[in-house]
């Protein structure tokens, strides 16, 4: 029996990679251990995602309209399969309170500093969670209207940000050890490229139908293409409006749109960053809390995944709020030991899988 | 099912209604809006002086008349070891909320400049609420008595402080720089930062003020200042200048005045026989505005004598402003910076710490292209044939 | 206060949630929505009461930086 009916198409996987990756790094410029070539890092980092993407998604094409969770017990039994799913799950638990955390840093930093930080996280959960009530279907929906607002404020932010920029400032290119800068790419291909492993569970509610499933291969590569493209727009905006001093930023978009100013009429533009973070996070978010409380239902065989949705919230807040004490230790574990802890889980675990695949010629027609 | 969607949105208008909307709420009349800083030295060596005009809204007359009656602004003190702390204490003076989020100009007194900037400087970047768009000043003498001019022409002395900087392209002779500016100038190794110098003028009832050159910093503490010729050799190297007037001498007597109408600069640097050397291109397009010497100018060989004439004096403008930057060993013009971009190996090697021994010797050499397009909406001056 | 209010919204959310369940017959789910709230209640209470919890983002750190130690042998 069918957990959600849900049916989404290829089309609305474009939209849905692009605001899940996008969600969790638009306040900041990505990969900047590499430098000014961090630039160069993102499309290395684009095209490693794009092998990652080539991974999972043939496990999703042998395995039509089966979830992660549902073909875990099919490859590896029923036993070590519920392990292997408890681990992505704990993963997909763990990705959305590192943004809740963002979001409450951010917002409780720079713009109501009063405001505890567990009521501006308790809210998001709260959308989010209506989010999830509804299903798949309208979180699709929602990233259909978010992220071509969202696209038009980054396009106009960018152009207004021309006559600031400094063409200096995007010089020289390369000057970090090319070790320094290959680990920097790695890590940018499993953040923010390599998460898109999520929609192994999304990818189910495309159907059966074996062409539109091909199809879904392809809208997530179209996906991580315009995640690379849109968030190398964003780094070389931040570089040549703030040069040097991009580098000792906490919030690099939020800093380098509040010096546009356009004719004394437009000035900061920051809040244009806010707008785009709170849509596109609540997208990133809402997916994850929908993977987690899906998949635990389909772990536990459930008949619905309704009554575990809030629980899984309030989880999620106790989390994002009491797992970090300040912010460095969040820059730390974000920065330096999520990758660490996502690259098996994104290439290592469906490797594996497709090798059980081929022996054990899965899956087994019927 | 209905029952159940009824207590849904009764409890979240519970929540909306009873827990949030409290915390950051901001009405504009408990906020008194920061318009001037200023930074002094207090008597205390070990504490500053932080002197901020605030908005009196009720003051300020609006354009279709009204307007309460006295001053427009109100400036209140406090002192404390930082700026930050110096800032909360001073509400024990306003009833109100400081708010620097809408504060134009930052002025730091020349005793402090000379002294160093850096740490009272960092409150201002890292704190989320001063804009980065600030305008950074140096106050010949005390911040505190500049703040304290009453400006007739606008009734509020920080902006109009904003607005005499905002129009110094029109002579382009004093280089401006906003608090961005500064931090990214001091985050790089060999470049100086620069503000403007701004002092008061006249006496007792009937003071005003004026910008009166260019601060030079070394690192965070100013060790020097550019006359008008001198800024605009800066901004001829920074291909900032906007518009000016350039005057060159008649051949007999009086002046020739010529209007700047656009200019663009560019550095190269280059390692000749194991020296470091800096071209500067600089082109520059300009009117004849006026001419003092009754001698008909139309004429090619004139008008090509002119436009070299032109072209000499932007080079001396130049070459004085680095002469000067050279003396007090302050790079203001980003030279280090160029070779940073062209010689990445020899930069990382030698030029990054040493810069202070090369830059005073840098070998420059200024090559200006000059162009003189009109006339204005005469030809020959008004004098009979 | 801090803690009638915790009462309050979990109150809420099983008025909200188990009529439904229980009008479904759909007890195996009902047990299993008491459990994950009942443990969602006591993480929060704890952190309501400020007992320090234990942060899987530093269980994590543990794991990642004990495997890192096989690898490379240090």
């Amino acid at each position: 029996m069918k957990l959600e009916g849900g049916q989404i198409s290829p089309g609305q996987i474009i939209f849905l990679v692009i605001s899940f990756c996008l969600g969790p790094i638009l306040l900041k410029s990505v990969a900047l251990e590499a430098g000014h070539a961090n630039w160069l890092a993102i499309l290395l980092g684009l095209a490693g995602g794009l092998l990652i993407a080539l991974l999972f998604t043939s496990l999703s094409i042998r395995f039509p309209g089966r979830t992660l969770v549902e073909f875990n017990e099919i490859i590896y039994g029923p036993l070590l399969g519920k392990v292997i799913s408890l681990t992505y799950l704990f993963y997909f638990f763990l990705l959305p309170t590192l943004t809740l955390r963002l979001f409450g840093d951010y917002l409780t930093g720079l713009i109501f500093p009063q405001t505890p930080m567990v009521v501006i996280i308790s809210l998001i959960v709260l959308v989010s969670a209506s989010a999830v009530r509804n299903g798949i279907e309208v979180i699709a929906r929602c990233s259909q209207v978010l992220l071509p607002i969202t696209i038009i404020l980054l396009f106009l932010a960018a152009i207004f940000s021309i006559p600031h920029m400094k063409f200096n400032r995007f010089f020289p290119i390369f000057e970090v050890p090319v070790a320094e800068f290959l680990r920097v790419s790695l890590f940018t291909s499993t953040f923010p490229f390599g998460q898109s492993i999520a929609f192994l569970m999304i990818l189910a509610f495309i159907g059966i139908d074996s062409k539109k499933v091909k199809m879904a291969r392809v809208s997530v590569m179209i996906g991580l293409i315009g995640v690379g493209l849109i968030l190398n727009l964003l780094v070389l905006r931040n570089r040549g409006l703030l040069g040097a001093t991009q580098f000792i930023e906490v919030y690099t978009s939020h800093q380098a749109l509040g010096l546009i100013d356009v004719g004394g009429v437009l000035t900061r533009l920051e809040i244009v960053v806010t707008i785009n973070f709170l849509s596109m996070g609540f997208i990133a978010i809402s997916l994850l809390y929908y993977n987690t409380a899906l998949g635990m239902a389909q772990i536990l065989k459930l008949r619905t995944y309704l009554p575990l949705v809030l629980p899984i919230g309030i989880l999620m807040i106790c989390t994002s709020i009491t797992q970090f004490e300040n912010v460095f230790e969040y820059q730390h574990f974000s920065g330096d030991i999520t990758p660490l802890f996502a690259l098996p889980l994104q290439i290592g675990i469906p490797i594996l899988s497709l090798i059980i695949c081929k022996i054990r010629d899965l899956p087994k027609k019927e | 099912m209905e029952h159940r969607r009824k207590l849904f949105i009764t409890l979240v208008l519970a929540i909306t209604l009873l827990g949030s909307s409290c915390w950051d709420r901001r009405e504009l009349d408990d906020l008194a809006i920061a318009t001037a800083v200023g930074i002094d030295q207090a008597e205390d060596p070990n504490k500053l002086l932080m002197t901020v005009e605030i908005i009196l809204p009720q003051n300020v007359s609006t354009p279709g008349g009204g307007g309460g009656q006295g001053p427009a602004s109100l400036n209140i003190q406090s002192q404390g070891t930082t700026p930050f702390e110096a800032a909360k204490r001073l509400t024990f003076e306003s009833d109100k909320r400081i708010y620097f989020a809408h504060n134009p100009v930052l002025i730091f007194s020349e005793e402090m400049a000379k002294k160093g900037i850096l740490p009272a400087f960092d409150f201002f970047i890292r704190d989320p609420e001063p804009r980065r768009t600030a305008w950074m000043l140096v106050a010949e003498g005390k911040a505190q008595d500049l703040i304290n001019v009453q400006t007739i022409l606008d009734p509020i002395t920080g902006l109009y402080i904003e607005q005499l900087i905002e129009s110094t392209g029109a002579a382009s002779q004093i280089a401006t720089l906003m608090v961005q500016g500064f931090l990214e100038r001091l985050m790089s190794p060999t470049t100086a930062p620069y503000c403007s110098i701004i002092r008061i003028k006249g006496k007792e009832n009937n003071k005003s003020m004026e910008l009166s050159g260019t601060a030079i910093f070394k690192k965070d503490k100013m060790v020097g200042k550019f006359d008008y010729k001198e800024g605009r050799g800066l901004l001829w190297v920074l291909g900032e200048v906007e518009s000016g007037i350039i005057t060159v001498p008649c051949e007999k007597e009086g002046n020739i005045g010529l209007e700047i109408i656009r200019a663009d600069a560019k550095i190269t640097p280059a390692i000749i026989d194991n020296t470091l050397k800096v071209i500067i291109n600089i082109t520059e397009e300009g009117n004849l505005g006026e001419q003092e010497c009754p001698i008909d100018l139309t004429a090619p060989e004139a008008w090509q004598s002119l436009e070299r004439k032109q072209a000499e004096a932007i080079r001396q403008e130049v070459l004085a402003a680095v002469k000067k930057a050279q003396e007090l060993n302050a790079d203001v013009f980003g030279f280090g910076e160029a070779f940073h971009r062209k010689y990445k190996a020899l930069w990382k090697e030698q030029l990054k710490n040493n810069w202070d021994e090369f830059f005073p010797d840098l070998e420059v050499e200024v090559l200006v292209e000059a162009k003189l397009r009109r006339t204005g909406t005469t030809t020959k001056p008004a004098v009979p044939e | 206060m801090k803690i009638f209010f915790l009462l309050a919204i979990f109150s809420g959310i099983v008025i909200f949630e188990a009529p439904g369940l229980i009008y479904r017959k759909y007890w195996k789910e009902l047990i299993v929505f008491f459990l994950f709230l009942g443990f969602a209640f006591t993480i929060s209470l704890l952190a309501v009461l400020g007992v320090p919890l234990p942060s899987p983002a530093k269980g994590i750190e543990t794991v990642v930086n004990f495997i890192i130690k096989l690898i490379t042998g240090k």
